[in-house]
């Protein structure tokens, strides 16, 4: 199990072993280089001095090597390197301080000036005490012994885009005084992070966090842990972080409002309108309307009624209505999503389940039997997966919608019926790719990407006289700004790698339809010219 | 605003602890500093700051806000050159700069320089020039490091505030946080932290600190007068007087005031110890050890008294330790004093009542009339006198006020190959007039400037305002101690009108009271509810007995039902079962940290 280090501060994604070597020296050799010089000074006062601090280093050195040799020979965690994460105790505020004393000991002793000596002295002595206090209260597995950390977000089954709320429940952990217990994670994957801190008056208390998460994104979710550490109350010191509350929890996608779906149906999608066609006298042709006060109810269609939830009634000259059977076919065959980093993946997956299951729904409302079809994940390996879709109470379909993710396996012929029935496919990158996709029973419903997905910022230019970030914040740190910038450049090389996959060729694909946002918010269905 | 808000608390602790310092160092130096160089000490600190904190809290970059100040330093130098101009750009360039750093990352300690430092301006002038603070001195670098640690927490505080709400990337919204059940007594093992911590680093720092401070010497004022004698009587001056020429202090950035009446000693010119026996003296014939001569030895003229213009001018000339130790310079004698009313040699030096009228023996000085000063050329000479009775004398025990060090070169009077004959004749020594100039031999080094270190403050000048400050700190933390021990007995007198009211107050609100002292014992225990728990399931989820009945009771009330006189009874029973069965578990301890917790539930 990994550990991330969070360098005190929290929300770094460093890794581990970045570093180590620079942050366990500066737990020790500041204060030791101070003790060294101040014991090889000639002056008596300041030789007293340097076997006071020495005194303190030791107790110090003597603590973390306790606490070092402890972690070893537990190996609780199983990792080799446990007992010197046990060492990297500074944070960045304690590191930046040990050495800011030793230089004000260094040009005190230039100078002579006695206020750069007493910073001197109190840094590193607040360096010191902190450290020890720290690994004597809070080093090693201290303060998770008795603890129960569960995290929960609720609603356990959500909606796609209601709020979404995290709790995390915290028993018995130990946070000794002068101490804070620090929490953070990330629910969903491009989701918001959630950030706790807790004094020590909630050690070994029964208390619950809670923060807003914002819209749930659709999807059977699986939280990484939370990553919890403690730090003192002055920012010096830190502990080891632990990783703890896993949890899963699903959100089903809310089918949109599609409009001009009848118009999939082929020939049966001008229903409403007479249509010449050739037939055997005794075949007759009909055509069906609602029912409108007056009609004769003998021509009530009982069975279309039923259907269509409304009266609606025939009259004898028209062809049958739309083929009574639909495959409404999502293709989310693609192979690579997991290695983007950004976000337009899974924004323009969510966006096609709700285009299929809005299709799936108006087509059902209107009688047609709807079969929705995909790729799943069944026991470790992605399948086809089959779902009737109803005009109402589709809670079946929902979660059939929610568990639908990009899968590298199964490609879209397999996912097509071999049958005439006829199957309107909703993808992002229509294609040829077999006999089947081209047959005539099947529709396409394109989804493009730059409709749908939000682009990626390019790394904004940093003004050279003002800081990116609230002056004091650790985000304005050139560490945390090239790493983010590193980001930003990778999501947007992503993003433009994913619109090239996703990338349509509009003549190929004359005649089929493509899902654009109208005005009202709905999705709207319109011919590729 | 809100990261303005969050910043705040930082902002005025730094602020907070720079006025205190500008405070205690006004007031320490009132009287002996130029009231000039205050204001401007405190102009070019306030102004530095509240530019710094602009420029910090508005995002700036800390090159920019170093080159900004770096520009207005330069072109304020160039203005005419003064003192004061140096000190105002002196405290508004680190001014500026450690405010900025103050509200930035990480670098709390470097922030912290610029108070410190005014802070150590008042901690050094209790140093009396060595690098041990007295009690008040050492008091205050304990708060010092107090303030330091409270500053640290307070920036800790404001970090954690920008963490939770800044980054890179969104974050989530906090919501509340909710706290079921807490161990009781946890505020004793805070407070006992709090107490060691400041303990620790208040002692840690006013004990080591100091041990680091390097002292350096200066020039200070010419006339300086610290001894009883002050500038009245002749001879040699005192050595507090000379040693002040020499004072010493404690390095610091800022290097007016501070310095303190330090005895350093002078190891160039002699001097004469000005102990409370020299008064009715006031100084004598000194050739040789000052401090052998007694009262009695100067009434009767065996000690006379030089100026420091005959010690300049060579009449005078004075035994090393050298020369006391090799007993040469056991009498002295003048080497010529002229003058009507030359007196006898203050053969002092060798302490035993000398001859010092014979001038006999020994290189030491020695004069010959006292009205040698009187004449302005002088002619050496010696009669010796017809008849002399020396007196009895004793010599006191020799307890070296100072240990000059010895010289490499001692100046040994010249010696004359023939006594030098006395222009007047006198049997008795009479002592010379009392001499007007006897203030201490100028030293070549320049005189100190306006802002070179100033003369000590008195220690009645210093207190003023400081006793009124002491006493305004002591009645605050008085006032708050005085708060924390009424606690109790706060508690007692609210439980007391939860159980019997003081005043007539309905059944509904009696029910509500019961319920109040069930929360308070609960809260004892560690159990507490939210407002949005209902009483039943809190009862529940406690599990203390008396609870439920209680919360049942309650609920019939909120819902509007009935509640007798009957239900009052079964109320208070149940709430007093309640609130002593939640105690019954808890420890001593748990119960006596309850009885300062406020709020009660």
């Amino acid at each position: 199990m990994p550990i991330p280090n969070n360098g005190g501060d929290g929300g770094l994604a460093s890794s581990p072993s970045a570093g180590a070597g620079w942050r366990i020296g500066s737990v020790f050799i500041p204060s030791l280089i101070a003790v060294l010089v101040a014991l090889r000074a000639t002056n008596g006062q300041v030789h007293m001095a340097g076997q006071i601090l020495g005194l303190l280093w030791v107790v110090m050195a003597f603590t973390l090597w306790m606490r070092y040799r402890q972690a070893n020979k537990s190996g609780k965690l199983g990792m080799p390197s446990e007992g010197w994460q046990q060492l990297d105790i500074l944070s960045a505020t304690g590191r930046a301080t040990a050495w800011t004393a030793v230089v004000c000991l260094g040009a005190s002793q230039l100078t002579g000036w006695a206020s750069l000596s007493v910073l001197g002295v109190l840094g590193l002595a607040v360096v010191c005490l902190a450290t020890t206090w720290t690994a004597l209260m809070a080093g090693g597995d201290l303060p998770w012994r008795e603890a129960t950390i569960t995290r929960a977000i609720v609603p356990e089954i959500g909606i796609e885009g209601e709020p979404m709320h995290e709790k995390v429940t915290l028993e018995g952990v130990r946070i000794p005084a002068a101490l804070r217990l620090f929490a953070t994670g990330r629910a969903t994957r491009h989701g918001v992070q959630s950030r706790y801190a807790v004094g020590s008056d909630s050690s070994d208390a029964a208390l619950e966090l809670e923060s807003d998460l914002g819209p749930a994104p659709r999807g059977e979710h699986h939280a990484k842990p939370l990553t919890l550490w403690l730090g003192d109350v002055l920012g010096l010191t830190k502990t080891c972080a632990i990783e703890r509350g896993e949890c899963s929890f699903i959100v089903t996608p809310r089918p949109a409002k599609v409009e001009g779906v009848r118009e999939l149906l082929g020939d049966g999608r001008d229903d409403m309108h007479s249509r010449f066609t050739i037939k055997m006298p005794t075949e007759g042709t009909f055509k069906i309307r609602e029912y409108s006060p007056g009609d004769d109810t003998r021509r009530i269609h009982w069975v279309r009624s039923l259907q269509a939830d409304k009266l609606i009634v025939r009259t004898p000259d028209e062809i049958p209505p739309a083929d009574p059977m639909v495959r409404v076919v999502l293709d989310n065959h693609l192979a690579i999503t997991d290695e983007l980093s950004c976000a337009a993946p899974e924004e323009l997956l969510d966006v096609m389940v709700r285009v299929w299951l809005g299709v799936g729904k108006a087509l059902a409302e209107t009688g047609t039997r709807v079969t929705l079809v995909t790729g799943v994940d069944k026991g470790g390996a992605w399948t086809r997966a089959e779902r009737p879709m109803l005009p109402r109470g589709n809670a079946e379909a929902a979660k059939f919608g929610a568990r639908v993710a990009w899968q590298p396996t199964v490609r879209l012929d397999k996912l097509l019926d071999r049958s005439q029935t006829r199957q309107i496919v909703i993808s992002c990158r229509p294609r040829q790719d077999g006999m089947k996709t081209e047959a005539d029973c099947v529709t396409w419903v394109v989804v493009p990407h730059n409709d749908w997905t939000t682009r990626e910022p390019w790394p904004a230019k940093v003004s050279p006289l003002v800081l990116p970030f609230a002056a004091g914040s650790a985000e304005n740190r050139l560490s945390r700004r090239r790493a983010e910038h590193a980001r930003l450049i990778k999501t947007y090389q992503d993003r433009m790698r994913f619109a090239q996959l996703t990338a349509v060729d509009w003549k190929a694909f004359s005649g089929a339809y493509v899902a654009r946002r109208n005005d009202s918010g709905n999705v709207m269905l319109q011919v590729i010219p | 605003m809100s990261r303005v808000r969050t910043a705040l608390p930082l902002v005025l602790t730094y602020w907070v602890v720079l006025l205190l310092g500008l405070v205690l160092y006004t007031a320490a130096r009132q009287s002996t500093l130029s009231t000039d160089i205050v204001a401007i000490l405190w102009a070019g600190s306030i102004f530095g700051t509240l530019v710094g904190h602009l420029l910090g809290l508005t995002n700036v970059r800390l090159w920019f806000t170093a080159i900004v100040v770096g520009g207005l330093v330069l072109l304020g130098l160039a203005s005419p050159a003064s003192p004061d101009r140096n000190v105002f750009w002196m405290s508004f360039a680190p001014a500026t700069i450690f405010a900025a750093i103050s509200v930035s990352d990480r670098w709390s300690l470097a922030a912290f320089w610029f108070p410190a430092m005014v802070w150590m301006l008042t901690i050094l002038d209790g140093t009396n020039g060595k690098s041990t603070p007295d009690g008040t001195a050492a008091a205050t670098l304990g708060a010092l490091a107090l303030a330091f640690v409270v500053f640290l927490r307070v920036r800790e505080t404001r970090r954690v505030a920008l963490w939770k709400t800044v980054a890179a990337r969104p974050l989530a919204t906090p919501a509340v946080s909710t706290v079921f059940k807490e161990p009781p007594g946890k505020e004793v093992s805070r407070a006992f932290w709090m107490l060691g911590t400041s303990a620790l680093v208040f002692a840690f720092t006013a004990w080591l600190a100091p041990q680091l401070w390097e002292v350096e010497t200066f020039g200070a004022d010419p006339k300086i007068t610290a001894s009883n004698l002050g500038s009245e009587g002749d001879g040699p001056p005192c050595c507090e007087d000379l040693a002040e020429a020499e004072r010493s202090r404690v390095k610091e950035y800022f290097d007016f005031g501070r310095g303190r009446d330090a005895l350093t000693g002078n190891t160039e010119t002699q001097c004469r110890q000005c102990t409370p026996d020299d008064d009715g003296g006031g100084g004598g014939g000194y050739a040789g050890r000052l401090d052998y001569c007694t009262d009695a030895d100067f009434e009767l003229g065996y000690c006379i008294k030089c100026t420091a213009a005959d010690i300049e001018s060579g009449l005078c000339v004075l035994c090393t330790d050298e020369q006391i130790a090799r007993g040469v310079c056991v009498y002295g004698r003048w080497v010529g004093s002229g003058g009507a009313a030359g007196g006898g040699g203050g053969g002092g030096g060798g302490g035993a009542g000398g001859t010092g009228g014979t001038g006999t023996g020994g290189t030491g000085t020695g004069g010959t009339g006292a009205g040698g000063i009187a004449s302005n050329n002088p002619t050496p000479h010696y009669e010796p006198p017809t008849t002399y009775t020396p007196p009895t004398y004793t010599p006191p025990a020799y307890t070296p006020p100072i240990q000059p060090e010895p010289r490499h070169e001692p100046q040994v009077a010249p010696e004359p190959e023939t006594p030098p004959i006395p222009t007047q004749a006198t049997n008795e020594p009479t002592a010379p007039e009392p001499q007007i100039d006897s203030a201490p031999p100028k030293t070549d080094r320049p005189a100190p400037s306006a802002t070179r270190a100033q003369r000590p403050a008195a220690q009645s000048q210093a207190s003023g305002l400081m006793r009124w400050l002491s006493a305004f700190i002591a009645a605050i933390i008085a006032l708050q101690l005085l708060r924390f021990l009424f606690r109790p007995l706060r508690r007692m007198i609210h439980l007391r009108h939860l159980r019997k009211p003081f005043w007539e107050e309905t059944v509904d609100q009696r029910v509500s009271n019961w319920w109040q002292l069930v929360l308070v014992g609960l809260r004892d225990a560690g159990y507490r509810t939210t407002s949005d728990e209902q009483p039943r399931e809190f009862a529940r989820r406690t599990g203390v007995d008396g609870v439920e009945k209680a919360a049942a009771i309650l609920d019939r009330t909120r819902h509007g039902i009935r509640v007798d006189q009957d239900d009052l009874q079964e109320m208070s029973t149940a709430s007093e079962a309640a609130y002593r069965s939640a105690r019954e578990g808890t420890s001593t301890l748990a119960r006596a940290a309850a009885q300062i917790r406020w709020p009660l539930a």
